[in-house]
């Protein structure tokens, strides 16, 4: 908010506007609390019932609750704010030791924090909030109920950090004030300090005005020698827009920023030194980004510049004709921080903050200036504390970033293919400058989709946290004890996925809970350990993101299944003829195609923690949707495990060019192995290697299922994929079935000596296939435009790119192809 | 973003519509739906698809189906020249309401070309000349939401829910070209 009311003083927003917008912040923010909150929640657990509770967890759930009690008082959710403060009032008896820590006691906060969520979302979806009273009664008993000494004191005690103004507790102002926090603290923590800067001897002593205003933001190491008008307090400088690109250039140039301070005054007037002459100095110096004068209390004036400079080798100083000039104009001078005006998160840290040069500073610019390389690492921060240093920044916009770059790359493409119809009219002396360009161009692109992408990535813990809180939930409603494994919460996946994986999760999560695990008496009968596990693993592998839900419950009886999708008509059951009983991937394909099609479910009547049989069809789209895919491992009375991969990029990937029967596709790079080329006479033909799908009859996987209706190719309307007979070569030997892609499409046949062969696949050997082409075209980045209406949603595509030339090329689903093996 | 022809609810009588001719034949489409109207381009085919889906085509920013109406009112497909067109045709109701939301989603419109031999005219017509085809009327006419009478004309304004649908296709058994 602050950002945007710099960069616009003059223009105030209209008033509704203005709450809309604190509105989301308050939105964001007390989401913010809230993910902290339930984190350590769930850590405070741990202590239930001992004698001692970490109070570094209790001060940080006060902070949160309280803030958000604060700011939910300020936007008028009355809900929220009860909540919030009931809580406080328990926290603060638990800090104060009026109270302990009852599992009870937990749960009621755990329960209240959901209950405080539902009523902020209320607001933000405009329901009706939800009803508190049962909650903030439970809360009360609790504490009447332990607490020896009763009055609770609603005002916040003395050591309770008070709830910072919206739009301050993040982003960039909170930015400077760590920094400037950070950098006194490493002072006084390093008397000593890193001289970096001696004592220039070629710089005359400068007349009176020189009086330094280093360290701006450094207040508490002031010793104010002033000799003329005492310098400013730190201003606060205001950018338009077009000052606003010329610093963001200048830093991109890595340019140095200096802010420059110049004091008029009668005796400089007589030397001739006025305003416009030190204007006229500075654009010696530099190029002038901002200048503007600023009222002083004592009625006197004085202009700040800010300056951007080639830095040269030394980033902190002037070479001497600059000083000369400087010093003969009385000017002070310090480090401009972009940050402190609000401005981007920036990378100041390199310069060391504070290091006025002129002579009447120096001695405290010793003291401060210091640090000439990265920040000082942080002081020693709480576990708990939220980085401060981060933007917030609605997904939208980086969408539309992504998108702007999207065509960007279209665009490039389109040069490139100009530049090769060049090529036989034009000289390559002419030509090469262009081709340069365009590489140059392509790696620019790429790093900055890279950039973004990285901008775009979130760690999953959030997510696990939030299930965690759900299992909780759960094992309470279900009367069964669950523990919950994370692996790999760090693991990093783009925002966007990963708030599509938060429902997909939620109900493989229930299912494992209401339907994987056993009753606590069963386990103890069957001699398994009684809390039953259930582990939330994710990772990276190359370009996709992996991420299980396992449990050690009963696992999955794939004759029941069987039997079931058979009553149920799913499919037929000579599809199924002579499937072993036991559990291997293939089989886990089949179970996971009946169990994701829709309307399947084992129970007869929907309870209340799992679904009416939509659950898993669900999941299964979700994931699909997002370019990813779904298997299940599961041994009866062991384990059931669910894996779902997800490509970590979304819109712009790279991909192969092939063309089969005469037409172009493109084959997601990310999936592909290996390519090789084959002669015909090593492929071995193998009848209907495929043993339940034979030859289309049975199930068709993942195509029916994935939309729950009847394949758009009812008889004579279209075209059945052409899938009847297997084909396998050696390779490695190893098994590797293939798929032609021409003949799976239909499309008219050609013959060739050698056919390239695409190899995909994800993981391990089950999961490999061959593609077989006509001709590998080559690589390119590709635009991804899903592909959703049900005209031209068929089996194996997975969506379209344009070329940029108005051509459309379709997307192989590489996941889905496999599944027809 | 719908629009409902009563905006104007003191007139309430007209609503605006784009003819197109098929055949020989003349229809007509709600110009509200009409986002656009351009020659037809490359086309890329989609394989495994139902014949009268010609392909995808790639059009402001997104890749949509384009229909060959001749094709699917069951007529011989014809080389496209340079009267052919392409209407870009956003659905305004969410499309077969039940099965989408069975899968928890909220559902658009959708967006799909149709390719007519020719598409020239823009007209406003009186609501009260467009009648309602009774059912039984014609056993094909399941995809027509009413049959106006413009002048000495004849047209044919579409379901476009109908048209799109896979489902009505087996019912329909004869070609939608009523016979002059």
């Amino acid at each position: 908010m602050s950002v945007e009311e710099s960069n616009n003083p003059v223009a105030p927003e209209p008033q509704e506007d203005i709450f809309a917008e604190f509105l989301d912040d308050y939105f964001a923010e007390s989401d913010t609390h809230l993910t902290n909150a339930r984190r350590h929640l769930l850590a405070l657990e741990s202590y239930v019932d001992s004698d001692t509770v970490e109070l570094g967890l209790v001060e940080e759930l006060l902070r949160s609750f309280h803030t958000i009690k604060g700011l939910s008082g300020m936007v008028g959710i009355r809900e929220a704010e009860a909540l919030a403060h009931e809580m406080e009032s328990y926290l603060r008896a638990l800090r104060e030791e009026k109270a302990s820590l009852s599992s009870e006691g937990i749960d009621a906060l755990m329960a209240a924090t959901q209950m405080l969520q539902q009523a902020i979302a209320s607001r933000k979806e405009q329901t009706p909030p939800p009803n508190i009273d049962t909650i903030v009664a439970r809360i009360q008993a609790i504490l009447e109920e332990q607490e020896t000494i009763p009055p609770l004191t609603p005002s916040p005690s003395p050591s309770l950090p008070p709830s910072p103004p919206l739009g301050e507790g993040t982003g960039v102002r909170a930015l400077a004030g760590m920094r400037a926090l950070a950098g006194v603290r490493a002072l006084a923590s390093e008397p000593g300090g890193q001289e970096t800067i001696p004592p220039s001897p070629s710089l005359p002593p400068s007349p009176s005005l020189g009086e330094g205003v280093g360290g701006e933001g450094f207040s508490q190491g002031t010793r104010g020698l002033p000799v003329t008008p005492s310098p400013p307090p730190p201003p606060n400088i205001v950018f338009n827009n077009a000052e606003r690109e010329k610093l963001l250039a200048a830093k991109g140039k890595g340019n140095a920023l200096w802010h420059f301070q110049f004091t008029p005054n009668a005796k400089l007037a007589e030397l001739g030194i006025n305003v416009n002459t030190i204007r006229a100095h500075l654009q010696e110096l530099g190029e002038i980004i901002h200048a503007s004068p600023r009222m002083l209390s004592a009625g006197s004036i004085v202009f700040d510049f800010i300056l951007a400079r080639e830095s040269g080798e030394t980033a902190t100083d002037f070479d001497p004709r600059a000083k000369e000039i400087i010093s003969a104009t009385g000017l002070s001078y310090s480090p401009f921080i972009p940050g402190e005006e609000g401005w981007g998160p920036g990378n100041q840290g390199t310069r060391g903050p504070g290091d006025s040069q002129s002579p009447l500073a120096r001695p405290r610019a010793k003291a401060l200036t210091p640090i000439p390389s990265p920040p000082p690492e942080p002081l020693p921060q709480p576990l708990s504390v939220m980085p401060a240093n981060v933007v917030r920044v609605d997904l939208a916009r980086l969408d539309e970033l992504m998108q702007t770059l999207g065509e960007l790359v279209i665009s490039r493409a389109r040069l490139e293919d100009r530049l090769k119809q060049l090529q036989n009219s034009v000289s390559e002396k002419d030509l090469r400058p262009l081709k340069e360009t365009n590489l140059q161009m392509e790696q620019q692109l790429r790093s900055l989709r890279t950039g973004i992408l990285r901008v775009r990535l979130v760690p999953i813990s959030d997510v696990f946290t939030r299930i965690q809180f759900a299992i909780k939930d759960l094992a309470r409603s279900t009367g069964k004890k669950v523990k919950v494994e994370l692996v790999g919460q760090d693991t990093e996946i783009d925002k966007f996925v990963v708030e599509r994986l938060m429902d997909p999760l939620l109900h493989l999560v229930r299912n494992a809970v209401s339907h994987g695990l056993e009753t606590p008496s069963l386990r103890e009968a069957k001699g398994k350990p009684n809390p039953g596990k259930v582990v939330l693993r994710a990772a990276t592998v190359g370009e996709m993101a992996v991420v299980e839900v396992e449990d050690d419950g009963k696992g999955i009886d794939a004759a029941e299944i069987i039997a079931k999708g058979e009553e149920m008509g799913i499919f037929s059951p000579e599809a199924v003829a002579g499937t072993p009983n036991q559990f291997e991937s293939r089989v886990g394909t089949l179970l996971l195609d009946i169990l994701c099609t829709s309307g399947f479910s084992t129970r007869t009547e929907a309870d209340l923690t799992s679904g009416r049989g939509v659950g898993l069809a669900v999941v299964r789209r979700c994931v699909q949707d997002l370019g990813g895919s779904m298997s299940l491992d599961s041994q009866v009375g062991v384990k059931t495990k669910f894996r779902i991969q997800l490509p970590l990029t979304l819109a712009i990937a790279d991909a192969l060019l092939a063309t089969a029967g005469g037409q172009t596709f493109a084959v997601p790079l990310s999936a592909v192995q290996e390519i090789v080329e084959v002669r015909p006479q090593d492929i071995t033909i193998v009848p209907k290697l495929s043993s339940y799908y034979a030859g289309g009859e049975g199930l068709k996987p993942n195509y029916e299922s994935r939309r729950g209706l009847k394949p758009n190719y009812e008889p004579g309307s279209g075209l059945k994929p052409n899938y009847k007979q297997g084909e396998i070569i050696y390779h490695r030997g190893a098994i590797l079935p293939l798929l032609r892609l021409g003949t799976f499409f239909n499309l008219p046949a050609s013959a060739s000596a050698l056919c390239p062969v695409f190899i995909v696949g994800f993981g391990d050997e089950s999961n490999r296939l061959g593609i077989v082409v006509d001709r590998v075209i080559g690589q390119r980045e590709i635009v991804v435009r899903p592909l959703t209406d049900e005209l031209v949603n068929v089996p194996g595509i997975s969506g379209a790119t344009d070329l940029g030339d108005g051509r459309v090329v379709l997307i192989l689903d590489v996941a889905e192809l496999i599944s027809w093996r | 973003m719908t629009i409902h022809s009563d905006q104007n609810n003191d007139q309430d009588s007209r609503d605006y519509f784009v003819l197109f001719e098929v055949g020989d034949t003349t229809y007509g489409v709600r110009a509200l739906m009409v986002q656009q109207m351009e020659m037809l381009e490359s086309i890329t085919r989609v394989p495994n698809t139902a014949e009268f889906v010609e392909g995808v085509v790639f059009s402001r920013g997104q890749v949509i189906p384009a229909i060959n109406l001749r094709s699917r009112f069951g007529l011989e497909k014809i080389p496209y020249d340079s009267r052919t067109r392409l209407l870009v045709i956003k659905t305004e109701a969410p499309l077969e309401l039940g099965r989408r939301n069975a899968d928890g989603r909220l559902s658009e419109g959708r967006t799909v070309g149709l390719i007519a031999d020719t598409a020239r005219e823009f007209v406003s017509i009186p609501l009260d000349a467009v009648q309602k085809p009774s059912e039984g009327l014609l056993a094909t006419a399941n995809c027509l939401a009413g049959i106006a009478r413009l002048g000495d004309r004849t047209v044919l304004i579409l379901n476009m829910e109908e048209l799109l649908s896979f489902h009505s296709r087996q019912e329909q058994s004869g070609s939608l070209v009523p016979s002059p």
